[in-house]
């Protein structure tokens, strides 16, 4: 199974390190926000302006913010629709500090529901815990914390055994140093059993997009398609509105004015003289 | 560059091939100082190709990419949220996108009609008319200044359901009911900030109908909102001028 690593970073880290990110576009990373004040047009810039896919964590305490939810809501929303343009996850983890916290439902609600009404259908909300294990998976995503960087690649892939499709990798240390982070990407990504290099994996990850593409092109045959069925409708309505319009404004008018007028229009050059006496000579000019 | 001015460009793109002509319809926005934002349809094939073609061409612009919800007015008011949070001090609007309308019998002309309002001449006029007087809040295409039908104190277009409830939740009176069709036009910022400060887009945006939705046939949440966009603007108390 392949699996997607998702560098945990702070909001305040990512804006540090926003002008050397484009550097890394194959870097996948996990933003952690543990408060509002964090939210800042800078950090919506630096979202907008990297390539890299990312997805957005939310802290219990921001998770629980009832004061201010609705703002959270439209922050999430907005921050995952800058970086939409790849095949990130439909989900929104959730960090939690105590070992004990139970996800309160009705915030979860909250968060599936109004996504949902934005158009991001589906999303899933797993519950990660900083005290917990090392490894934690829900549903099909992991959290994987690591003390440093150093930690021994061997053990780290024995502990992705029974990881989930999307991994996300925290360490406890603040990695300032974006390409040791990429090179720790590129030894997870050397496959030891099939001997793969981590080309072939990144291969992977475009065969992903390029299968997204061909259903977003299939979807658009479908669009065109209805738009021509449609079309044909709608033409139809607009050459009777037309037809109709005719009708109320012209038609109804006595024969005698309506002769007159055509007389008028040969007087303002609009007609030609002859066309009133005959059908086979040009009425109109080009 | 010419400075004076502060703009800030809405566009919403939904189509995949039109992202050439695009770049070069808003070139003449590049000799202002111009924000642009950006949204593209989720939907849309070759997104990442039309991001980047964006950002080399207009450097510093947002993207977002949000579903096919309300049509180009959903992600307007996307857009517009974005542009809230992004706290940008602009003095004017240009809301545009990709139209085709290719179910229309006059599409072609729409989209070149609409696009008047951004040749080089245009946009030096729009500012003289913003700037000759604070009466203008919008300037748009004369042709599609229409007005929404309104008898008796009653709105009778196929709309009129759904706008009487929604002039009265949004508290919009405007002196008259004209609109700009196509939702493609200048506007003072001004007005649109405060307006949306007070009702947030995406509480709206949420309202409105998913898909490419039509109102030829029945009324629509989206193309009452197209209505009510020039309405923000012209119940503060500001006309529309066309060019």
């Amino acid at each position: 199974m392949d699996i997607k690593l998702y560098f945990t970073i702070t909001a305040s880290l990512l804006l540090k390190k926003s002008a050397e990110i484009n550097r890394f576009p194959q870097l996948r990373f996990n933003i952690l926000l543990s408060s509002q004040t964090e939210i800042t047009p800078d950090l919506y810039m630096a979202l907008a302006s990297m390539p890299n896919a990312f997805i957005i964590t939310l802290s219990d305490e921001l998770f629980e913010n009832d004061a201010d939810f609705s703002a959270v809501l439209t922050h999430l929303y907005l921050l995952i629709a800058t970086g939409k343009s790849s095949c990130t996850a439909n989900v929104v983890p959730v960090f939690s500090h105590t070992k004990t916290y139970q996800q309160n439902p009705l915030q979860a609600d909250k968060i599936s529901t109004y996504l949902n009404q934005q158009g991001i259908h589906d999303v899933e909300l797993p519950v990660f815990f900083h005290a917990g294990p090392a490894a934690q998976t829900v549903q099909n995503y992991s959290l994987l914390k690591l003390e440093s960087l150093s930690e021994n690649i061997a053990d780290v892939i024995g502990n992705f055994q029974s990881c989930g499709s999307s991994t996300l990798i925290h360490f406890n240390e603040e990695i300032m140093d974006l390409v040791l982070l990429d090179n720790f990407r590129k030894q997870f990504t050397f496959n030891e059993k099939s001997g793969l290099d981590n080309g072939v994996k990144e291969l992977d990850i475009e065969k992903e997009e390029l299968a997204v593409e061909i259903m977003l092109w299939k979807k658009r045959t479908m669009l065109y398609q209805n738009f021509l069925s449609l079309s044909k409708e709608v033409q139809e309505k607009e050459y009777y509105d037309i037809i109709d319009w005719y009708n109320h404004e012209y038609e109804i008018l006595p024969l005698w004015y309506k002769q007159l007028g055509h007389i008028i229009k040969v007087i303002m050059g609009k007609r030609s003289f002859r066309s009133l006496f005959s059908d086979n000579v040009k009425k109109y000019k080009d | 560059m010419i400075t004076r001015h502060k703009i800030t460009v809405l566009y919403h793109m939904f189509y995949e091939d039109t992202y050439e002509k695009v770049c070069a319809e808003l070139e003449p926005l590049l000799l202002f100082d111009t924000t642009f934002l950006f949204n593209i349809c989720q939907e849309t094939p070759g997104k990442k190709l039309i991001s980047s073609v964006l950002r080399d061409k207009f450097p510093g612009c947002i993207i977002i990419f949000t579903s096919n919800k309300g049509k180009d007015i959903g992600a307007k008011l996307a857009l517009m949220e974005l542009f809230l949070q992004l706290q940008i001090a602009a003095d004017y609007i240009l809301l545009l996108h990709d139209k085709k309308s290719l179910q229309a019998l006059k599409s072609a002309t729409w989209k070149k009609d609409l696009l008047k309002i951004i040749s080089a001449k245009s946009i030096q006029k729009s500012m003289d008319i913003f700037c000759e007087s604070n009466r203008y809040g919008i300037v748009a295409t004369n042709e599609y200044i229409i007005n929404e039908p309104f008898e008796e104190g009653h709105f009778s277009g196929i709309n009129g359901g759904i706008l009487k409830k929604l002039v009265q939740t949004y508290e919009t009176t405007p002196a008259t009911y004209s609109f700009i069709a196509g939702t493609m036009f200048w506007a003072r910022a001004k007005p649109l900030r405060d307006f949306f400060k007070r009702y947030d887009p995406l509480e709206i945006r949420k309202e409105l109908e998913d898909g490419n939705v039509l109102d030829n046939f029945s009324g629509t949440i989206t193309h009452s909102w197209e209505r009510m966009l020039s309405w923000i603007v012209t119940s503060q108390g500001y006309l529309i001028k066309g060019i």
